[in-house]
């Protein structure tokens, strides 16, 4: 039982805050009709993971797995976009497709080539565990979150725009082009953050069901983008509190609770108005 | 000496007035269009005066969409040359779009981002920023102004995808003002809006030509609506089939040469009427 003013818990605790800190770009990723890409990023940042984990092996001792995962996801997302691009706007979901299809076989090919021990510490990029995040871990994802968020505050407006009216946009002088390039740079960044924090595996507990749950429930962009952070907060938080207490794997607990509030705000729209109960 | 005077103020009226009718809003010049090794516009020439009422019209797939964004400087062409007011579009699309405002076809814009549309009239000034783009209050006053303008103030704090299409496609016309363009482009305004809000926007599109002084340009499969404001009508497909007053070329054989023999042209109380059976999605 770990007791709430250890470490170890308060760095959970911060983690899974700087993990929420991205569900507003997760919900961006809805706006621009992209949701899955923000799951596939993560995917793409355990690619890169392995490949970092794998020239450790190799002895290649300066290898830093977590940047090569940042700029493999990165790379992953622009490509993305730049498949969608060229290959028109309903080809962007095969392109996510071929990208994330890309991801797991590296990471499939270079696992099974690793020893026990290098495995495991690739595998907390699959399943993290919140509770194992070690400050120097957390000081990483701090600054990707910074550097996030600034991202986020500056281009705020063209980031929406972008979402809203792509075409409108270029007619006004604005280079829209530029602007959705860095909104799927951004998500490539988040993509790192939440496979180094949560696991890639539970990324849609925090990108994807959060932004679906505020989605129901906004009417405007900005507090559908805050509403996004504070559901992934809160939820996880009481997922973790309900994982020491009972003692279960806390990245499971915290993603089960987002995900079936999302199903229950789905299928409530599926019933007629007077069967709701709430 | 009286006389004299009246006879030069009248001469000056005259002189001004020729100044105004030499301005051209729009000269397309030899103007085609490629794309995916496709020629989609074939050889396209016009010249627009200023202020005009002019409408393009055309089958689905006749290139309309594309030669508004050819305008604009969004798609680059294979050959010709594009003028707004004179300014080289092609050599220099910045300064040539601060004089345009766009309304883009309205199945383009995305519903899902929940925009207010005081927020969605914004954008057709803060986009024109350099960074970092903020709309300040000066901004504001000048978007409720232009949504007083189109008749929607009441709706400036409702969310833009709550709006009937016609509603719509007025605070998207607000959009294309705020900025103050001398001209205005119009993709199909009148697609899934219902006939009264059709005649509304129809109405203040000549009012802006004839008390603000803005050209409109507009390209629409079906413009039954604004026949009698149009000073030009085009008839495109792939390439310009006619041009002329409305009624001189809305006719029967025209229309035939351009949708094909589905159309059906009605006469009723001197206004045609072509039924073409030709509809978006
Ligand atoms: N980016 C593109 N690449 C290749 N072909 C294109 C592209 N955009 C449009 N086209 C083709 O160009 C032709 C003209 O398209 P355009 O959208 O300009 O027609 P339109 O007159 O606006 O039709 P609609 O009434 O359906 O809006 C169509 O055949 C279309 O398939
Ligand atoms: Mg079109």
């Amino acid at each position: 039982m770990v007791s709430l003013l250890d470490p170890l818990f308060l760095k959970a605790l911060f983690g899974l805050f700087l993990a929420s800190l991205m569900a507003p770009i997760g919900a961006l990723a809805t706006l621009r009709g992209i949701s899955y890409l923000s799951a596939e990023v993560s995917h793409a940042a355990l690619g890169g993971a392995s490949l970092g984990f794998f020239l450790i092996y190799l002895g290649f001792s300066y290898s830093n797995p977590f940047l090569i995962a940042l700029f493999f996801s990165i790379g992953v997302s622009l490509l993305t976009a730049y498949l969608g691009r060229i290959s028109g706007p309903e080809a962007t979901g095969s392109a996510i497709g071929s990208t994330l299809a890309l991801s797991m076989a590296i990471y499939a090919l270079v696992r099974g080539l690793l020893p026990g021990e290098i495995k495991a510490m690739l595998d907390t990029y699959l399943i993290g565990d919140v509770l194992l995040l070690t400050s120097s871990d957390l000081v990483q994802i701090s600054i990707v979150v910074i550097i996030s968020l600034v991202m986020l505050a500056l281009f705020y407006n063209e980031f929406i725009y972008v979402c809203f009216d792509y075409e409108g946009l270029e007619t006004m002088g604005l280079n829209a082009k530029l602007y959705d390039y860095l909104l799927f740079a951004l998500l490539g960044l988040s993509g790192v953050i939440e496979a180094k924090s949560i696991g890639a595996f539970l990324v849609f507990a925090f990108m994807i069901a959060p932004a679906g749950i505020a989605k129901e429930i906004t009417k405007s962009v900005s507090s559908f983008l805050f509403l996004s952070f504070l559901i992934a907060l809160l939820s996880s938080i009481f997922g973790l509190f309900v994982s020491i207490l009972f003692n279960l794997p806390t990245s499971g607990v915290v993603a089960i609770l987002p995900s079936s509030i999302y199903l229950i705000v789905v299928l409530k729209k599926m019933l007629p108005l007077e069967k709701r109960l709430f | 000496m009286g006389n004299q005077f009246l006879t030069k103020v009248k001469l000056m009226r005259y002189e001004q007035k020729m100044i105004t009718t030499i301005q051209k809003s729009l000269e397309i010049e030899n103007l085609s269009v490629e794309l995916d090794h496709k020629l989609i516009l074939d050889n396209i020439s016009l010249s627009l005066p200023h202020p005009v009422f002019a409408a393009i019209m055309g089958p689905n797939g006749a290139g309309k969409t594309t030669l508004l964004k050819t305008i604009l400087g969004i798609i680059k062409p294979t050959s010709g040359k594009v003028h707004l007011f004179g300014k080289d579009v092609l050599g220099n699309p910045t300064e040539a779009r601060k004089l345009v405002g766009y309304v883009p076809q309205r199945d383009r814009i995305v519903r899902y981002v929940p925009l207010k549309v005081t927020d969605v009239v914004l954008m057709g000034l803060v986009s024109r920023k350099e960074i970092p783009r903020i709309a300040i209050n000066k901004d504001m006053n000048l978007s409720l102004e232009a949504l007083k303008y189109v008749g929607m103030s009441e709706y400036a704090s409702e969310l833009f995808s709550n709006l009937s299409g016609g509603q719509q496609q007025r605070v998207l016309i607000a959009r294309a003002l705020v900025s103050k363009p001398k001209i205005l482009l119009l993709d199909e305004p009148f697609n899934a809006v219902d006939a009264s809000a059709q005649t509304f926007i129809a109405e203040l599109l000549n009012r802006l030509k004839n008390e603000n002084k803005i050209s409109v340009l507009l390209v629409s499969h079906d413009i039954n609506m604004v026949v009698e404001y149009i000073d030009i009508l085009m008839f495109l497909n792939k390439k310009m089939i006619a041009m002329g007053k409305a009624h001189e070329i809305f006719r029967d054989d025209i229309l035939k040469m351009v949708y094909g023999e589905g159309v059906r042209v009605i006469t009723e109380k001197g206004r045609c009427y072509a039924l073409t059976g030709d509809t978006h999605g």
